[in-house]
């Protein structure tokens, strides 16, 4: 259907009204995100579900070698899919449709992930060649969409780094010009080397007077809520995504139109997308942890070709 | 045995929808409509127009995906009833989570979707001909039947099946369609389609309860 997703002025307002005096339609804080819920694959690697509230996307990382770019010999191939189907909500069409309100959608959380975990450099390439020029890791994160309540951004950006953190790939040895692979069951599989967990925050803008007060007018009380719903989303002045990881560093930062926010508030938004960085990547971390964990049998640790460091 | 797992109604944005694992695949699908056609071609003045959408584990949809739609397609014309929504679309989206066999094959997967667009379909409550489920197997090189094959299964197999019957009474009543792939003689193809109506009738029973329960759970408010 092509149509788009119609609020009523009447259920706006409400949402408004509401975000006035600090209260959320589902009961959150302003500045509070719903409950993360990361469920790993038990019986493979690199499969990822995630939600965050009603909101769900899958992951699934593959590999394959492959011969990589010839202006690149010594880098292999990284790329992220990520086509929204019609399954999280039937106000995106399937296919590809060139100028519909979708493949705009599509556009930007692609280019945002893109961002956010291949030129941040989240990936080594570089430690996906085999042999320079002629053989490489092809590795590719298929993200999957399943049901769609706001904050697509940072949810794909969770599902993809954890995906990649969990994904093994097969072990390999080089004789001469021969490639052998190795099955998981005669060797334990290989992690990706990730030099950093790249983590996404979406802040939306609100100015309870409208958005003409916010040019014109004096006052700055905008209101600043994170991990929106749909709802939320759609009634939004303007959003902007920073993506930081634990080191403190800011890989990217998008404000794309919207209402003008001072540089003040921006950078209290960076020392709170700091603290929740700091949780979510701890999350993420201890939950890796316990699924290594529970996967490591005495036979496997001694098969191991990577040292614990 | 086979483990099946059934989870429905999901997902919020659409009409129905179903998780449904069995073995090592798992298959969500989603069915919205009747709806307005997004475009003037699908809108058939007689009947609704069935769009449906596979998409892959991993990668983009190719041919495979494609046969698979068509496939899909011919087995669920006949069991809506279409001429109910007229000039409207019935949308069928299906995403493999975990396809459990090998791109050169596809019997698991698609009986595997089937059974899970079933479903899918009682949720949504779109009008259904008749109920109707789906079961794979392989004649294994010793000419077993064998249902619910695995990876090294399809592999070794001498050939494989896949049937789709409908069902009357908790009894399969009818062939609705059947797709096999290697050797085999007249009579193992007939072994084969009553071992594939004896498993349905058996996951039947299973897969009664679950919607059952879930209906019961819908319904809540009535009883209270």
């Amino acid at each position: 259907m092509a149509r788009d997703f119609d609020i009523s002025t009447n259920q706006s307002t409400f949402v408004l009204e509401a975000l006035k005096q600090n209260i959320r339609l589902d009961g959150r804080k302003l500045l509070q995100m719903r409950d993360l819920d990361i469920h790993i694959s038990p019986d493979e690697y690199g499969y990822v579900e995630v939600s965050l509230g009603k909101t769900k996307v899958a992951c699934r990382v593959s590999s394959e070698i492959t011969k990589p770019y010839e202006d690149r010999p010594f880098e292999g191939l990284f790329q992220i899919k990520s086509e929204i189907s019609p399954i999280c909500s039937p106000f995106f069409e399937s296919g590809l449709t060139s100028n519909s309100k979708q493949s705009n959608d599509e556009l930007l959380i692609s280019r945002l992930i893109e961002k956010a975990i291949r030129r941040s450099g989240a990936l080594d390439v570089e430690s996906l060649c085999i042999i320079a020029g002629e053989k490489c890791w092809s590795v590719r994160a298929d993200l999957q969409f399943l049901d769609y309540d706001g904050n697509f951004t940072d949810i794909s950006c969770i599902a993809v780094i954890v995906a990649l953190m969990h994904y093994r790939k097969p072990d390999l040895e080089i004789d001469g010009d021969d490639i052998v692979l190795f099955n998981v069951d005669q060797r334990e599989p290989t992690p990706l080397s990730i030099l950093h967990i790249p983590i996404c925050i979406t802040f939306q803008f609100y100015n309870p007077n409208g958005d003409v007060e916010n040019v014109k007018g004096d006052s700055n009380d905008e209101l600043i809520l994170i991990d929106s719903t749909l709802l939320e989303e759609k009634i939004s002045l303007g959003s902007m995504t920073l993506t930081l990881n634990k080191n403190k560093e800011l890989c990217q930062m998008i404000k794309s139109g919207g209402l003008n926010i001072d540089a003040s508030v921006i950078m209290n938004c960076c020392i709170l997308a700091n603290k929740l960085v700091d949780e979510l990547t701890d999350k993420i971390q201890t939950l890796l942890k316990i699924d290594a964990l529970s996967r490591k049998s005495g036979m496997e640790r001694e098969l191991q070709v990577v040292n614990d460091r | 045995m086979s483990s099946i797992n059934i989870n429905t109604g999901i997902l919020e944005q659409v009409d129905g929808s179903c998780i449904f694992q069995i073995n090592s695949t798992k298959i969500i699908s989603s069915v919205t409509g009747p709806i307005e056609s997004s475009r003037i071609k699908n809108e058939i003045p007689t009947r609704a127009y069935l769009d449906i959408n596979i998409i892959p584990e991993k990668g983009v949809s190719s041919t495979r995906e494609s046969l698979l739609e068509t496939k899909l397609n011919k087995i669920l014309k006949p069991m809506i009833n279409l001429n109910l929504y007229p000039r409207q679309s019935i949308q069928i989206v299906i995403q493999v989570l975990k396809s459990g066999e090998f791109r050169d094959y596809s019997i698991t997967e698609l009986s595997t979707i089937v059974n899970c667009v079933y479903i899918s379909l009682l949720n949504s409550g779109i009008s259904l001909k008749s109920s109707f489920l789906s079961s794979c197997c392989v004649i294994l090189q010793n000419n077993e039947i064998k249902l619910n094959p695995t990876i090294d299964d399809l592999k070794s197999c001498k050939s494989n099946h896949i049937a789709v019957f409908n069902l009357k009474n908790a009894k399969t009543d009818e062939l609705i369609y059947c797709d096999s792939l290697g050797s085999f003689s007249d009579d193992q193809f007939f072994k084969v389609l009553n071992y594939c109506a004896t498993d349905i009738e058996h996951n039947n029973e299973f897969i009664r309860k679950s919607i059952a329960n879930t209906i019961e759970k819908d319904y809540i408010w009535k009883f209270q």
